[in-house]
């Protein structure tokens, strides 16, 4: 009993540092080639929009990011204006999103 | 307003000298403790007194335009008001409340880059170990086999399922009980890039993963007067974060920068969340003047969380 538990837990502990949001990035015609993704809470005010953690990503690359469960906004934005802005809730498994950026 | 920024930057320095006479300013260093030292920069980069004397003088620098921000950054701090701190910050510390996993330290932007001697080469590189990883992010995302697996192309990029990256990057959670806590420097917040780049030349990074290092650091580190650095080199972290290589004739240098800030200085902070370092860390730098066909250097900077 005591090893199926322990099995159980390892289980459990390896799943939940692999959830998150995970995708590529793809930038329209005129958009720049290094792009900044962004994952913040999802709030409308600014003072509580808190920014998690962010990375570059070359366009056509690919990111994960790690979160617990909860909603989140994930924004992409690169040197020329180029944009992207989803809102995600993160359940119980990873999303996929394609994060295509786009001239504003 | 141009006469009036002249004026004003004499006043500050007026009050300035009610602790140390210009051109000097307070400072603190292991060997001495407080002390005035003569001041090497001009006012306009002077980041540590102006805020301190008038809290409200703090974007007096941005008036100046002297804080060049990068394009991400500038953008940034349209979008979210915690830009220039390296994530969710509260007491001096990360807020751990919002991230995923174990483990006090939360390192970040741990770096991978190559020098190579070929033009393409397939490669892997991968995490092992049996403790589960407590990733916060990667680019690009992982195999399910936690590795990178592709190709170094053009001596200093790798190529990943048809992408070119300058780098690999993750941010990780790390158990404080692998690092070391003993070996470090307690310097101003302005001296804190410069001893860190210094250490990286020292260990033969490449220039690209310097101004990488120098632009994203000036932006991400919060604003305090002074931190303690505490370098784990590879004896730490092959131990916290074992990696192997799938690539013969290489090596991987790495380097993780924990930072503790603190408001005063290290030894008469009776709040300080450690004690200052005692030994000289340039003593346990991995030696880096073997060359191999394929070098990996990794960086990173690291903060506590709570």
């Amino acid at each position: 009993m005591k090893f199926l538990v322990g099995l159980l837990f390892l289980s459990i502990q390896v799943n939940a540092s692999s959830l998150g949001i995970e995708g590529r990035v793809t930038s329209a015609a005129g958009c720049g080639k290094k792009v900044m993704v962004w994952l913040s809470l999802d709030k409308d005010n600014f003072q509580e929009r808190k920014l998690l953690i962010h990375t570059e990503v070359p366009a056509g690359g690919t990111f994960k990011f790690y979160t617990k469960p909860g909603a989140y906004q994930l924004r992409a934005s690169d040197e020329v204006g180029c944009e992207f802005m989803q809102r995600l809730t993160v359940n119980s498994k990873s999303l996929n999103q394609a994060v295509k950026l786009v001239k504003k | 307003m141009k006469f009036f920024i002249p004026i004003l930057l004499m006043m500050v320095s007026q009050l300035q000298a009610q602790t140390c006479r210009e051109p000097e300013f307070m400072t603190w260093s292991q060997e001495r403790g407080n002390h005035c030292a003569i001041k090497m920069v001009d006012k306009a980069n002077e980041e540590n007194c102006l805020p301190l004397i008038f809290p409200q003088l703090k974007n007096f620098e941005d008036l100046l335009g002297a804080k060049d921000l990068p394009w991400w950054a500038t953008q940034g701090k349209l979008l979210f008001p915690n830009v220039e701190s390296p994530g969710v910050w509260k007491n001096h510390k990360i807020d751990a409340s919002f991230y995923p996993g174990e483990g006090e330290i939360f390192a970040g932007k741990p770096n991978i880059y190559i020098q190579s001697i070929h033009d393409e080469k397939k490669m892997k590189f991968r995490f092992f170990g049996q403790a589960p990883k407590h990733f916060l992010a990667t680019t690009p995302m992982l195999s399910e086999r936690n590795s990178w697996e592709g190709k170094i192309v053009e001596r200093d990029k790798f190529e990943i399922d048809g992408t070119y990256y300058d780098y690999l990057f993750y941010d990780i959670r790390l158990p404080r009980s692998f690092m070391q806590f003993q070996a470090g420097v307690c310097i101003s917040r302005k001296e804190v890039i410069e001893w860190m780049l210094t250490d990286l030349k020292a260990m033969d990074f490449p220039p690209i993963s310097l101004s990488d290092f120098e632009e994203h650091w000036r932006v991400k580190i919060p604003d305090y007067p002074f931190f303690c650095i505490y370098p784990q080199y590879n004896e730490q972290l092959d131990v916290a974060v074992p990696v192997a290589l799938d690539l013969e004739q290489s090596s991987l240098t790495r380097v993780l920068y924990v930072l503790i800030p603190s408001q005063g200085s290290p030894e008469l902070e009776g709040d300080s969340q450690l004690s200052p370092p005692t030994q000289n860390p340039e003593l346990n730098r991995p030696a880096t003047k073997i060359k191999r066909e394929n070098m990996f250097k990794e960086w990173g900077v690291a903060f506590l969380g709570e």
